[in-house]
């Protein structure tokens, strides 16, 4: 039996949608994006099934267009399948509450990714939009931009440090103080979580995952304003933020554009 | 010079957060943006007439108004209505009113960090974000009475969508409760009443009865649908909803929203005819098609 990976979108799937399946030879196989795993069963699987519009941070999300470049860009020969509660004439979309009208003739005719031309309309909010803000140079909702900031000031003072063997204490006062890292850290977590749990039912949520994970790292340094030398001069936090910067670049570069914003230099 | 937007904001103001006033809106776009504060309870015989006089003032040239009342200002779906009636001829569709309170509304800081109102009376609030303290505040300069225009603009967007939205939202969580007792299809005249009653339903139970009118101010049904919007950050009733359908889209809108309210009354809440999934969603999306625009904003 051929296997479809479902991505419930924050949904209660309905049991009769996996029924359906296994009625016509399809095995529905939930996979959760924030958790390890679930891409090595992709180059076996049939397709991916979105249930949409999905639901998260108090509103409908529409994720299709970011899972079509996943897997144009990755697994170009699966399909994006589509099922939802609304009325959508588009070959690879499911009416859940017309599942009997698409018999097995009707899976054989649905479009691999790289056929398909244009994905249909959903009610919700457009991720590759979000997306785009959030690594706009500009603007209230960029993410990057300010990570940016942070990240310049710590290379600085690191150089300082480590090349030209500055003391800390001059760094601080001269570079780092000023710099008001801790009130640059908590405007990047205001806007990191206003947005990150957005990305949650979608192909790049494991790689934001990893990158909160990073940020716990250096929380403290941070929130204290880079008081502390040693994580600067072991080289724990430059490194923390390059990683950072190297999972963004690498989302970036998948899903919005092929040329990388300036931000990042 | 663009057209004048006006938020007007009814809310406890005076006791302790900064007092009545007019605030300018900072670098925005529109130059003419403006919020306007008052804390006006309702009156003893339940006129409008004092806020009738002031929207009146700012819908003159064009003008947009947005008016915020406050549930606990005594405010209810009646005035609404009345302050609705009493805007100049043609003026109504400029015009938007919504009732909110108990700190659930998007309007709110605590509710989401680019609204306006934070507490007791002021447009600042210290929020926790994983167990430490975050300052939010919509306050460009205190001095020259002057509000961020991000936060203005976000909170002039969100509710210009906002009942589409609401009733989006509604449609799609009710047929989730639904869809998990496909491949059924259709529904016998009472079997959804008690499914809909089971305590895992409630919350949808009591926007059902919100969606119909028959939730009454200040009962019991209210204030446990006011608990469940405080604590999902998310408007659930639909006090301020048919009334302004009308003026904000047209009789037609209004006309559709009675009929899926009488639908859902008659079918879904009591035993009148069965149900058929189809056809309720073929009446959301009658109702949808008449309220023209946008659902989110991206």
């Amino acid at each position: 039996m051929k296997i479809v990976l479902l991505v419930d979108g924050g949904r209660p799937a309905p049991q009769a949608l996996t029924a359906y399946c296994e009625a016509v030879g399809f095995r529905l196989i939930k996979i959760t994006p924030t958790e390890g795993g679930w891409q090595k069963l992709l180059p076996e699987a049939f397709g991916v099934m979105l249930l949409l519009p999905a639901w998260g941070s108090g509103a409908y999300l529409d994720s299709s267009c970011l899972w079509q470049h996943f897997l144009a860009d990755q697994y170009p020969h699966l399909r994006l399948l589509m099922t939802s509660y609304e009325q959508v004439d588009y070959v690879n979309h499911l009416d859940l509450l017309r599942l009997a009208d698409y018999d097995a003739a009707w899976w054989q005719q649905t479009q691999e990714t790289h056929i398909t031309e244009e994905l249909p309309y959903f009610t919700g909010i457009d991720l590759s939009e979000k997306l785009k803000r959030f690594f706009a140079g500009h603007g209230d909702d960029s993410v990057v931009a300010v990570l940016s900031r942070i990240r310049l000031v710590v290379q600085m003072a690191s150089r300082e440090l480590q090349k030209m063997q500055t003391p800390y204490s001059e760094i601080y006062a001269d570079l780092v103080k000023p710099a008001q890292l801790a009130n640059k850290w908590r405007e990047w977590r205001n806007r990191w979580i206003n947005y990150y749990p957005l990305f949650e039912h979608t192909p790049l949520a494991g790689k934001l995952e990893q990158i909160a994970l990073l940020t716990e790292g250096m929380e403290h340094w941070m929130l204290a304003g880079g008081k502390e030398q040693e994580p600067l001069a072991n080289g724990m936090i430059l490194q923390v933020l390059n990683d950072m910067r190297e999972q963004l670049q690498q989302i970036e570069k998948q899903y919005v554009v092929q040329k990388l914003s300036h931000t990042y230099r | 010079m663009g057209i004048t937007r006006t938020i007007i904001i009814v809310w406890s103001w005076k006791a302790a957060g900064i007092g009545e006033g007019v605030w300018q809106v900072a670098g925005s776009a529109n130059a003419n943006d403006l919020v306007v504060c008052r804390d006006w309870p309702v009156s003893q015989e339940g006129d409008t007439q004092n806020l009738a006089v002031l929207i009146r003032q700012y819908l003159q040239q064009d003008g947009e108004v947005m008016l915020f009342l406050h549930r606990y200002h005594g405010y209810s779906q009646e005035h609404l209505k009345q302050i609705i009636q009493q805007a100049p001829e043609g003026q109504q569709e400029r015009l938007r009113c919504f009732l909110f309170g108990e700190g659930a509304d998007a309007i709110y800081l605590t509710s989401n960090s680019k609204g306006l109102l934070g507490t007791s009376g002021t447009f600042s609030a210290q929020l926790n974000r994983d167990g430490q303290p975050l300052d939010v505040s919509a306050i460009a300069d205190a001095e020259r009475r002057l509000l961020k225009s991000a936060h203005f603009d976000y909170i002039w967007d969100i509710y210009q969508l906002a009942l589409r939205r609401r009733i989006f939202e509604f449609k799609e969580d009710l047929f989730n409760c639904l869809g998990q007792y496909l491949p059924q299809m259709t529904f016998e005249p009472g079997e959804l009443y008690p499914l809909l009653r089971l305590p895992e339903n409630r919350m949808l139970f009591l926007r059902l009865l919100s969606f119909v009118g028959r939730i009454r101010k200040g009962s019991d049904l209210a204030n446990e649908i006011r608990i469940f919007e405080r604590n999902n950050n998310r408007t659930l009733t639909f006090d301020d909803c048919g009334i302004q359908l009308e003026t904000s889209y047209g009789a037609s809108a209004a006309e559709q929203y009675a009929l899926l309210a009488a639908y859902v009354l008659r079918n879904v809440l009591a035993k009148g005819n069965a149900v058929s999934l189809l056809e309720l969603r073929e009446r959301f999306e009658e109702l949808l098609e008449q309220i023209s625009g946008l659902t989110y904003h991206s």
